[in-house]
């Protein structure tokens, strides 16, 4: 499902005043996918991640007519699911858990068995962002994953903008010498 | 900086669409001295594939979130509430459960158990919760543990009062709903008569009534281990909308996806659950939201259905009616709608006396 800026917007409206459960829903089908997923990146736990999406996302339900105070829902969603992460994981003591390969597939798991060649590029670079840094990773999914700037990725994660550029520079150094052999073959 | 971390910067830039007019033509100039890079900048802009898995499991999440919802009665719209007059108007339907419904559908005790159960569970002494559902009502209680759990018509749920402490386990004989609290340390059982099912934290149904010829289970999301009581070294581990079957008493093989493994007569299989048209859905989980969902079922087992949902009694006064089969969705039609809806599509006769109907040829 696809929703620009402006459906969003309608949305949030009827469901703020016309407690519409049907807008509720198509929001919830929308985020749902990009929610989980960063959820899943920060605890690497599928089951919780669940649960926090629903939490969070029960929240927006409950904050009727407060809705529409929320400027760009996106970004405040993505940070409620930060915030209710880590308070998952504080109180595991743990901070931003190391990613086990097999548990995020969900980009390759998605393409048959179309163009072998095309896929194994494809789990090569997945490969490769899953041997960032947590952190690292992080900020770089959110950029080049979720096409957030700067500016929403140092809201969300709440570090500042030069920090960003620098994981996401190193996150390129990475990935480049990751497939440096891979991809030099055919030049 | 060096030149190789300014093309770093230059490519973060434009990727997130922070780059300025002179950034970008600094990059081009770059890209064009470099093949290697211009290769990973051209990988890089592709837009990570989302596929249609993912729309189906946020589908599957609503479903589930959905039902949490209507729970805790942040929605309107009516669902999992007692259904004893299920008339056409919805609002009476919530005031007749706000009145009574509480009070009169859950008979909820706790019980000390005499001496009998006490030898059968000598190691759990102490005290035991039963939670008991009339025929023709519902109800949902949560548990020490946070775990949601509905409780179709006609069913029992009992647990010990040191539930938590150990591993979480619970007795069923019925239909119920699970939205299971995650707690990987303490593993969630649930003892049928035929399975025992164990979770670490997920959402199914359950349904396991006595007099039906199945016991079956219906995985929402999550992950659940299933055990033969009769075979407990083999697991049967269950994916996401999958159902596992078990014929009861033995007697035809119901539907051949996933053929698993002979038990003595009876026979296991798997299949996928059925979706209901329009929305997300499944046929399993209708009953939670005071719906009645058939698929390619003998008038017999619907009777049964019939029975826990209205609180009446089926009697057949034809062997041959018994066998006839239906698919059928109803929401809000009462009991004598549902059968006249039925000998509809297939013709019997059926007469009405109190609480208990008569069907024949």
């Amino acid at each position: 499902m696809q929703l620009t800026a402006h459906d969003i917007d309608r949305l949030k409206y009827s469901v703020a005043y016309a407690r519409d459960e049907n807008a509720y829903k198509q929001l919830f089908i929308f985020f749902h996918p990009q929610l989980f997923r960063f959820a899943c990146h920060i605890t690497a736990d599928r089951e919780l991640s669940e649960e926090i999406v629903s939490d969070v996302m029960m929240r927006i339900w409950e904050m009727e007519t407060r809705l529409i105070d929320v400027e760009n829902l996106r970004l405040y969603l993505f940070r409620a699911i930060k915030n209710a992460s880590l308070t998952h994981l504080n109180t595991r003591k743990i901070d931003f858990v190391e990613m086990e390969n097999s548990l995020f597939n969900l980009a390759t798991s998605n393409t048959p068995e179309q163009g072998l060649l095309n896929l194994e590029l494809k789990d090569r670079i997945e490969r490769a962002i899953q041997s960032l840094p947590p952190k690292c990773q992080c900020v770089f999914r959110l950029i080049k994953e979720e096409g957030f700037s700067y500016k929403h990725t140092s809201s969300i994660l709440g570090i500042s903008p030069n920090t960003i550029e620098n994981h996401m520079a190193l996150a390129f150094k990475k990935i480049s010498h990751y497939l440096y052999g891979y991809l030099n073959k055919d030049i | 900086m060096s030149n190789e971390t300014f093309f770093w910067k230059l490519l973060s830039r434009k990727i997130a669409g922070e780059a300025t007019e002179q950034e970008l033509k600094e990059l081009e100039e770059i890209l064009i001295g470099n093949p290697y890079w211009q290769m990973l900048y051209n990988e890089m802009h592709k837009k990570t594939a989302t596929g249609d898995i993912q729309e189906t499991e946020a589908h599957q999440a609503y479903a589930a979130h959905a039902v949490k919802m209507q729970i805790q009665g942040k929605f309107n719209s009516p669902s999992i509430l007692p259904a004893y007059n299920v008339g056409k108007n919805k609002s009476v339907k919530r005031n007749t459960f706000l009145a009574i419904g509480a009070a009169a559908s859950i008979i909820v005790a706790a019980l000390i158990y005499g001496m009998p159960y006490f030898e059968m569970k000598k190691q759990q002494p102490g005290s035991f919760n039963e939670i008991i559902t009339k025929k023709g009502s519902k109800s949902n209680i949560r548990l020490p543990d946070g775990t949601q759990v509905w409780l179709n018509g006609g069913t029992k749920l009992s647990y010990s009062n040191d539930f938590i402490k150990n591993t979480r386990e619970v007795d069923l004989v019925g239909e119920a709903f699970f939205d299971v609290s995650h707690d990987p340390a303490h593993p969630f059982i649930i003892h049928t008569n035929k399975i025992n099912i164990k979770v670490l934290g997920t959402a199914f149904n359950v349904r396991s009534y006595p007099q039906d010829e199945t016991v079956e289970t219906s995985l929402v999301r999550g992950k659940i281990e299933v055990i033969l009581k009769s075979r407990p070294d083999e697991k049967i581990i269950l994916r996401p909308n999958e159902k596992l079957v078990v014929n009861n008493k033995s007697t035809k093989l119901e539907g051949k996806l996933r053929p698993l493994l002979q038990e003595g007569l009876a026979t296991v299989t798997i299949k996928s659950v059925t979706p209901l048209a329009a929305d997300s859905s499944i046929l399993e989980t209708a009953w939670m939201n005071d719906e009645l969902a058939f698929f390619n079922k003998t008038l017999e087992q619907i009777a049964l259905d019939l029975e826990r949902r209205f609180n009446v009694l089926v009697i057949f006064e034809d062997e041959q009616v018994k066998q006839y089969r239906y698919s059928a969705f109803f929401e809000t039609e009462g009991v004598e709608e549902i059968l006249s809806i039925l000998s509809l599509s297939k013709k019997f006769n059926y007469n009405t006396e109190g609480k208990t109907i008569m069907i024949k040829k």
